[in-house]
């Protein structure tokens, strides 16, 4: 699981830097603090928003600040609340990628806030199916 | 998960972090970075154009591929040469004062250009192919450079048209429309109607230089109710089949 989602997470940074203006690190990075809920996240995050600095020409460390705080909010959410549900994906991807789209000055941002929660819903359904197929087949092995 | 406790100091040292680097170690990490960055950039730049796709049955073919790599090779030194004659066969502006720089990626309203500081390319350095307008320099590292399309909304500069005289101000509105606004009504405005640059270069040479087509008029607003009528502009070049712009340097 963590390996194709780092997996994932790499081809992010190389499609956004290069021939995509959807936020598709943010919403990996969404992704992957739902899933994992862990601190190493703040490393990823950290990384992967310098490395879409460098690729954007934006001031470095500005996208790092904003994926930091991102997932440190989910982090503090998850306390309190359940955070592996649709709703929240839904929302927090909807949220994040419309703040990140308009901090960052990208026109459209509502049209590519709602593409990129598709995406973010998408994924998320992707790892519910397989925790699914991982159980059934755990159930199997042990009946 | 790990408690709050521990959480909160590795959030808050990473966060230092970027934020020192965000202050204070830009051109030494920015120059570095581009060594990885700007490789990758180019190949998904050419791989990710419609011009070199191939298709997959050829892909399989191997000997047939090796032929076809030469020949992409060729017919790029062959544009690039093309490209280079065009540009400094153009009058205006004046070849000896362009820069020729290859494109290696495509942002919403930006390019990026292969070249920067390091080659004497500056913020506000305009940016043409042939005698078209594309931009201007809007941020430089040391070997990149950011184009500011005219489809942003910072575009701001007057215009004419070539067979009416009309004079406006080019903009952009949301959405990347460029337009021609600011026209008084008495002045007539045609479809088809070539716009070029009124030229507002100052002292030290910095500003658009006259006569650079904008594109051409695709539709007029003129209502008499208002105080000035409008027309939309659509560009001759087709910014995502650039390979090769030129810098009019300063």
């Amino acid at each position: 699981m963590l390996i194709s989602l780092l997996i994932l997470l790499f081809f992010s940074i190389i499609l956004e830097g290069t021939i995509t203006a959807l936020p598709l690190v943010l919403i990996c990075l969404i992704c992957m603090t739902i899933v994992l809920r862990d601190s190493f996240i703040f490393l990823l995050a950290f990384f992967a928003g310098i490395l879409l600095d460098a690729f954007a020409l934006r001031t470095l460390g500005g996208t790092s600040i904003f994926l930091l705080v991102i997932v440190f909010l989910i982090l503090l959410y998850q306390r309190k609340y359940e955070i592996i549900t649709y709703p929240f994906v839904l929302i927090s991807s909807f949220v994040g990628a419309l703040l990140y789209l308009i901090i960052f000055g990208y026109s459209g941002a509502l049209i590519l806030a709602l593409v990129s929660t598709a995406i973010a819903v998408l994924l998320f359904m992707i790892y519910r199916l397989k925790v699914k197929d991982e159980a059934s087949r755990e159930k199997l092995r042990y009946s | 998960m790990k408690s709050i406790k521990a959480v909160f100091p590795i959030f808050v040292l990473f966060l230092l972090i970027s934020l020192l680097i965000f202050f204070f170690s830009q051109n030494p990490l920015t120059g570095g970075l581009q060594f990885i960055t700007l490789p990758i950039q180019r190949f998904m730049f050419i791989a990710s154009s419609p011009s070199t796709s191939t298709t997959s049955v050829q892909q399989l073919q191997e000997e047939n591929s090796q032929l076809r790599q030469q020949l992409a090779q060729i017919q790029e030194i062959k544009s690039d040469d093309a490209a280079l004659h065009d540009q400094f066969q153009t009058t205006t502006p004046a070849p000896q004062k362009l820069l020729p720089v290859d494109v290696v990626g495509l942002q919403q309203n930006s390019l990026i250009l292969g070249k920067g500081q390091d080659d004497n390319v500056k913020v506000g350095d305009v940016v043409v192919f042939k005698n078209n307008l594309i931009g201007t320099v809007g941020r430089t590292t040391p070997r990149l450079s950011l184009v500011v399309l005219l489809s942003d909304q910072s575009t701001s500069f007057t215009a004419d048209t070539t067979k009416t005289a009309a004079e406006g101000i080019v903009k952009s509105e949301n959405g990347g429309i460029v337009t021609l606004d600011n026209v008084i009504l008495s002045d007539k405005l045609e479809k088809n109607d070539i716009v070029v640059t009124k030229g507002d270069q100052n002292v030290q040479g910095q500003g658009y230089p006259p006569q650079l087509v904008v594109g051409k008029i695709v539709s007029v607003d003129k209502q008499a109710s208002s105080l000035f009528q409008s027309a939309k502009i659509q560009s001759l070049v087709n910014i995502s089949d650039l390979r090769m712009v030129f810098v009019i340097t300063q």
